[in-house]
């Protein structure tokens, strides 16, 4: 018999009183019921090997030095304690499961068929169904909002909600770095939707939502790396950010020819703030002309063959671009009013404008069909502007600098 | 205790009703493997504090699984159960993992409450230092090793179904308790001379207390 067979037929074996492996044993296996875990009989072998067994003593020896270990019981106070936790813990997991409380707890009361229930003893079980298909309708509803703002481009309506999707990820994360992390490639997946809406020639609002998210979430990822300590991490950002600003010039330079002349000014306002040289206006001026406007624009960058913007478009006929300063004549209509903006267009697409905007003097009044008709006073800016009849020294109305106009009316008839 | 072993029912009947997370089942099943998890972990890890969060743990997590454990008879329960405080013990260790010396997890004056009546400071103090020993020797041990030791010899299972529990066949459980005894002897007869035990016994100072090793080992159990 090998030694490793005699030694498992001595610790299988009977052991004398105070013999604590059989012990150990003993409780271990504390029901005959426990298959397998009882402690079994010696097979064949002879239990009194181990006194004449040189080779054997020391490991009985060893073995029975386990005696404290499997003597060990918990402390009762322990025992007990845990038993009320384990048992509360089953009861919740139970619960939670469920879905619903038990029928005790929701009819208040053990069920006992033979003993009626009171008609209002439901109302808690109704009220819970019914707040819970709520919940889980609003759940289902909030699910399905999400899933499809996950795939909104600009300019759809659930845009809005995507933007706060991927601002609430931002919040949610732990640190600068992440939330640096998380704007990159926010700005990255925006900018390919300006790439995407300029080559499919989509104007506003795509275009347009799509070219301010990449300039706010850029701005945001700059704001995040600032606030990070100097370490590798933030010179890793910041490159990573220098290229997100190269693709942005890149792309928005390519965007301008794709787009209209107010989009063209958009991303011309975000070339600028990308440090490439663009134009800019710097004021506005629409003096009456006899019975034209003519516009005065001042700033920097204005190139020879430029166009006047109107409203963002191409209009009026310019007079002269010297250095910087343009100057046109738009003239006026019965229906013309003074413009919301106005601005230059330059041949390599860039355009600047402004809706900051000076009305000096009043125009010569432009015979219509509805000369003479006193109940119609048209307003420039708000305020009551000269007509036919009136007296024609009334000082004309004029909106200065940062004020926008908004004509309510002809200013002339 | 809300329930007592052994049930009435056939431990399948219980294994079932756990599934379903029933409060008696539950009950039958925690004081039936509370001291088995118990001496496991404690085996383990040695400090009897420790040992009490790490069952704790273990039956809760128990609780937790209770629905999807597959066992169709009480070892393969013991062995799924047994399985579950081996590795909150590992996830323990892996924590401690800063604290190289196995020996810090130690208090002093904190000992195993055992079944035996001792009343003796001698025999208290000695007891403690057989103790400290053990553990630390267990320490020594591999995993397997340590395993089939608590396995066969604190735990009380014979060789078939230690092999169950272990997954492997009777005949290499056989060869490895030999070499896991053989290794604990060598461990335990070089007494004095392991660092970790030094250290040790500077954390259990010879004081005699009453509160350890209530009964003499030699005191019939029952």
């Amino acid at each position: 018999m090998r030694p490793e067979d005699r030694l498992d037929a001595l610790l299988s074996a009977p052991q004398p009183p105070g013999w604590a492996l059989r012990s150990g044993a003993s409780r271990a296996g504390e029901s005959a019921t426990m298959a397998g875990a009882t402690p079994s009989s010696p097979r064949g072998s002879t239990p009194r090997v181990a006194a004449d067994d040189p080779e054997l003593a020391p490991l009985m020896d060893a073995a029975q030095r386990l005696a404290p270990l499997a003597a060990a019981r918990p402390d009762p106070v322990f025992a007990q304690a845990l038993e009320v936790r384990v048992l509360a813990h089953s009861a919740e997991r139970r619960t939670r499961l469920a879905g619903v409380p038990e029928p005790e707890d929701v009819w208040g009361a053990p069920a006992d068929p033979r003993r009626p229930r009171a008609r209002a003893s439901h109302a808690p079980l109704r009220v819970a169904l019914v707040a819970a298909a709520v919940l889980v309708a609003l759940g289902l509803g909030a699910v399905a909002s999400f899933s499809a703002a996950a795939q909104a481009v600009p300019g759809s309506p659930l845009f809005g909600l995507h933007r706060l999707e991927q601002n609430w990820q931002v919040v949610t994360a732990t640190d600068s770095a992440g939330r640096a992390r998380l704007h990159l490639e926010y700005a990255h997946e925006w900018l390919a939707v300006v790439r995407d809406a300029a080559t499919s020639h989509l104007g506003d609002p795509t275009y347009r939502d799509a070219v301010q998210a990449v300039r706010d979430e850029d701005t945001a990822t700059a704001r995040e790396i600032a606030a990070m300590g100097a370490g590798t991490e933030r010179t890793a950002l910041a490159a990573d950010l220098a290229n997100l600003r190269a693709d942005e010039r890149t792309t928005l330079r390519a965007a301008l020819p794709a787009v209209g002349w107010p989009d063209r000014v958009l991303t011309t306002t975000a070339l600028g703030q990308l440090g490439i040289s663009v134009p800019s206006v710097a004021s506005a001026t629409l003096a009456s002309h006899g019975q034209s406007w003519r516009v005065t624009l001042t700033g920097t960058g204005f190139a020879p063959g430029a166009v006047l913007l109107v409203d963002g478009q191409p209009a009026g006929q310019i007079i002269s671009v010297l250095g910087d300063q343009l100057e046109a004549d738009v003239p006026a209509t019965a229906d013309s009013g003074v413009p919301g903006s106005l601005g230059i267009g330059n041949p390599d697409y860039t355009a600047a404008a402004t809706s900051g905007i000076r009305v000096t003097g009043s125009l010569e009044p432009v015979p219509t069909a509805t000369t003479g008709d006193h109940d119609a006073t048209p307003t420039v800016g708000g305020e009551p502007t000269a007509t036919p009849g009136d007296d024609h020294g009334a000082t004309p109305t004029a909106t200065d600098g940062g004020g926008e106009p908004t004509p309510s009316g002809s200013p002339t008839q | 205790m809300s329930s007592r072993w052994p049930p009435d029912l056939p431990f399948t009947t219980v294994l079932e009703r756990a599934r379903h997370l029933d409060r008696d089942a539950i009950g039958q099943l925690y004081e039936r493997y509370l001291p088995t998890v118990y001496r496991f972990v404690l085996g383990r890890v040695g400090d009897v504090h420790l040992a009490e969060d790490l069952t704790a743990e273990t039956f809760f997590a128990m609780v937790e699984s209770a629905d999807r454990v597959r066992a169709g008879d009480e070892l393969g329960f013991a062995a799924w159960l047994l399985g579950i405080a081996r590795n909150k013990t590992a996830e323990h260790f892996r924590g401690q993992a800063v604290r190289a010396a196995a020996h810090a997890s130690f208090a002093p004056g904190i000992e195993p409450r055992a079944g035996a009546e001792a009343d003796d400071p001698q025999r208290v103090v000695a007891a403690r230092e057989s103790w400290a020993e053990v553990v630390v020797a267990l320490r020594q041990l591999t995993d397997e090793q340590r395993q089939v030791v608590l396995y066969r010899c604190v735990l009380g299972y014979d060789t078939d179904a230690v092999a169950r529990l272990m997954d492997r066949q009777p005949g290499a459980i056989r060869a490895l308790q030999f070499r896991a005894l053989a290794a604990l002897a060598r461990v335990l007869s070089a007494r004095g001379t392991h660092p970790a035990l030094a250290a040790l016994r500077a954390t259990f100072p010879p004081v005699p207390t009453v509160t350890a090793l209530r009964r003499s080992p030699n005191a019939p159990r029952r």
